[in-house]
């Protein structure tokens, strides 16, 4: 190309140098009384700076540009290789998909329990050890966490169905399976997220008490997201192995309720005396 | 751990741009950071925390980037006719800055490979020599002088080769 033919190779490299504020100061001064003398190089140096300019402005744009789900999704999901399931210090994630039918790793969720309201002070000693399905010592827990009425929780226990999300003021919550114990009293897994990725989120279980309002029963602080691809990690949806679902008051099957009965029941607004058919 | 996955999740602008840089095409570049993500989720236990996330990425992704080409049939390389270039950018300048640029991505595009990682680290991405230099495993010294490459075949076709001394 003729543009540069008297340019020689170092001279380009300490145009090029200048422009990124790599010389040295000697070399810079030394630089700059020739850039004075010689207007050549002047021009040479502001084609390079012209030519620098154009390279941004075709391609830092690109940082604006939307960054494509499947792309998060990719970080998010995949499990590095050697990583337990859901390390208890992984974080944040967003809701799976909706209509993805997750369930909790049971030893993983026992893993991240770093709160768990109104257990006395025990752990969950009994878990997987109950062979009829009953939590050993947290049965009989109780809690004073009652769910504000009105807010992004109450919301989604009191009139969605599983996997629907309500999205208010900062926070996601969605239900994630419905039980109901012997005694009538319906009981359903959740999980709340806040909308910043950094802040921890909680899954627990809350169930309905007489007179409509939801209280807590356990909380677990929600650690990482639970990949698509992972599905070894997941216990499957039913069977006795749900640990949340343990704590149901009187259940003996944590298989949760169908879509279907699930729906009805909202529908009819949480009737009492439930039998839990489903 | 999740910190980590934030941080890549922050990083992926970047990454994009980068990847289109070495890439060329838009697809390509995406492909080329979803494989960058997978490798180096896979290999989050080399990570030194100590060092920067991003320039181990993009090392990654250069390395990804390499690999792949040397599986894949060398893309056709596509010729800098800067004085064509050169009225194409000047036509399109009436015709729109938009043009202009993908006049410019293109001229970018057919810088020879290991020029344009180059000039996108330094000269799009901001990255220091050194920086540069860590990423692509290369000697600073090379650094420059593919840089000054880079950067002058970019500018002789914005010049047109017109005499420089205007």
């Amino acid at each position: 190309m003729s543009g540069d033919a008297h340019t020689p190779m170092d001279d380009e490299i300490a145009l090029g140098a200048w422009l990124d504020g790599e010389l040295d100061p000697e070399a810079a001064a030394s630089l700059a009384r020739r850039l004075h003398a010689e207007p050549t190089l002047r021009a040479r140096l502001a084609a390079l700076r012209e030519a620098d300019a154009m390279a941004r402005a075709a391609f830092v744009p690109m940082r604006d540009e939307p960054v494509p789900a499947a792309l998060v999704a990719t970080i998010r999901g995949a499990p590095a290789a050697g990583e337990a399931p859901t390390p208890p210090t992984i974080a944040p994630a967003r809701f799976l998909r909706p209509h993805a039918s997750r369930r909790w790793a049971p030893m993983a969720l026992a893993a991240a329990i770093a709160l768990l309201i109104g257990a006395g002070g025990g752990y969950w000693t009994g878990l997987g050890t109950g062979a009829d399905g009953r939590n050993a010592g947290l049965g009989d827990a109780t809690l004073a966490g009652a769910v504000a009425a009105g807010s992004v929780l109450a919301r989604a226990l009191e009139t969605r169905p599983s996997y629907e999300v309500v999205e208010a003021e900062g926070l996601s919550a969605m239900a994630v399976a419905t039980h109901v114990g012997e005694d009538g009293r319906v009981c359903r897994e959740y999980e709340l997220l806040p909308a910043a990725p950094s802040t921890d989120g909680e899954a627990g279980l809350a169930c309905r008490e007489s007179g409509g309002t939801w209280h807590r029963r356990a909380v677990v602080a929600l650690g990482g997201p639970a990949g698509d691809g992972d599905e070894a990690g997941f216990a499957p949806a039913s069977g006795g192995a749900d640990p949340l679902a343990r704590l149901v008051p009187g259940l003996r099957d944590a298989t949760p309720l169908s879509p279907e009965r699930e729906a009805a029941l909202i529908e009819a607004g949480w009737p009492a005396g439930n039998d839990g058919a489903r | 751990m999740a910190d980590m996955r934030d941080e890549m999740i922050a990083l992926l602008p970047r990454l994009r741009r980068f990847a289109r840089g070495l890439a060329g095409s838009a697809a390509d570049a995406d492909d080329l950071v979803q494989a960058t993500c997978e490798r180096a989720l896979g290999a989050l236990d080399g990570f030194d925390p100590a060092t920067r996330l991003d320039s181990w990425m993009f090392r990654i992704m250069q390395n990804q980037w390499i690999d792949a080409g040397r599986a894949r049939a060398r893309r056709p390389s596509v010729p800098v006719d800067a004085a064509g270039e050169l009225a194409d950018a000047t036509a399109e300048r009436a015709a729109g800055a938009r043009l202009e640029l993908d006049a410019v991505r293109r001229l970018v595009d057919g810088l020879p490979d290991d020029q344009r990682a180059v000039l996108c680290l330094v000269a799009i991405d901001g990255r220091s020599y050194r920086e540069a230099a860590a990423i692509l495993d290369i000697p600073v010294g090379t650094v420059m002088s593919r840089l000054a490459r880079a950067r002058g075949r970019l500018a002789d076709a914005l010049t047109g080769g017109e005499e420089v001394s205007r």
